[in-house]
């Protein structure tokens, strides 16, 4: 099995913005607004929600799951994406955090990390009682038969040591 | 290839047995046949469908012909993180724009 024992380092990005913390936050949570800056999508600020944005990277739409959504303060997410270029159809998996903090001038101190980067090869998913986010990425006709055929399954190393960190 | 291509391949637990070990290492198919209780046509059998998924891909040498799983997988990673290290600032611009747009 393909493995990457090593985690990329996180991206961290931190703004000062001009607008107050509850204008940045509906610029994250709100559909629309979100659409504007990062792609179209179905976000749902709650815990455990799941979404798609289309457009960040390829044709393929980043499957989201809200992992904390304090509203004003923090929007945190974990994301699933394929790679349209790869015939093995590997899955990369991170985690995607954006804390807001209020500035004394009335913006915003935007901090975003994006982290936790780590492969998943399908072939793991394939046998897997695997993370509902990851069973989100199947087409729904293939989650019915991995479901159905999955006895014994092999474990997903990689995306469950990412849940773990992230709980 | 479709992804649906890739999970009916994959759907097999012989099948994903095969390819597992040729993620390990290249094999041809009477070395592949030696670990299954399956016969050798059965094994070429999962082997057309893997590669007809684009999981493997086959190496000729005179008569004999090799098995692997395709190694691209290993270098994606860090192509993806480039790719949010570039990504996100511009996105992050475009948010700018976005709240000086916004409704007050």
């Amino acid at each position: 099995m393909t493995a990457t024992t090593e985690t990329p380092p996180p991206i961290v990005l931190e703004y000062d913005l001009a607008e107050p913390p509850h204008k940045v936050w509906r610029a994250l949570t709100e559909p629309q607004l979100l659409a504007a800056w990062l792609g179209p999508n179905d976000i749902r600020p709650e815990v455990g929600a799941q979404f798609q944005i289309d457009g960040v990277r390829g044709s393929a739409p980043v499957q989201c799951r809200i992992l904390q959504a304090e509203p004003h303060r923090q929007l945190r997410w974990h994301q699933w994406e394929r790679d349209d270029a790869d015939a093995c159809g590997t899955l990369v998996e991170s985690l995607v955090s954006f804390e807001l903090s209020a500035l004394p001038d009335g913006g915003t101190h935007l901090r975003l990390v994006h982290e936790g980067f780590a492969t998943c090869p399908i072939v793991a998913m394939a046998g897997v009682a695997a993370t509902s986010a990851a069973i989100a990425v199947l087409p729904r006709s293939s989650r019915l038969r991995v479901r159905a055929r999955t006895t014994s399954a092999p474990t997903i190393v990689y995306s469950l040591s990412v849940l773990r960190r992230a709980a | 290839m479709l992804e649906s291509d890739v999970f009916r391949a994959l759907a097999d637990p012989t099948r994903r047995a095969v390819f597992e070990r040729l993620s390990r290492q290249e094999m041809n198919v009477s070395e592949l046949t030696a670990g299954f209780r399956v016969s050798q046509p059965a094994i070429s059998q999962h082997l057309s469908v893997l590669r007809a998924a684009g999981l493997i891909v086959e190496r000729r040498e005179g008569r004999n012909a090799y098995y692997r799983s395709d190694p691209r997988g290993l270098t994606a990673l860090a192509d993806w993180v480039q790719h949010y290290r570039v990504e996100w600032p511009a996105r992050i611009a475009n948010l700018k724009s976005v709240l000086k747009d916004m409704d007050r």
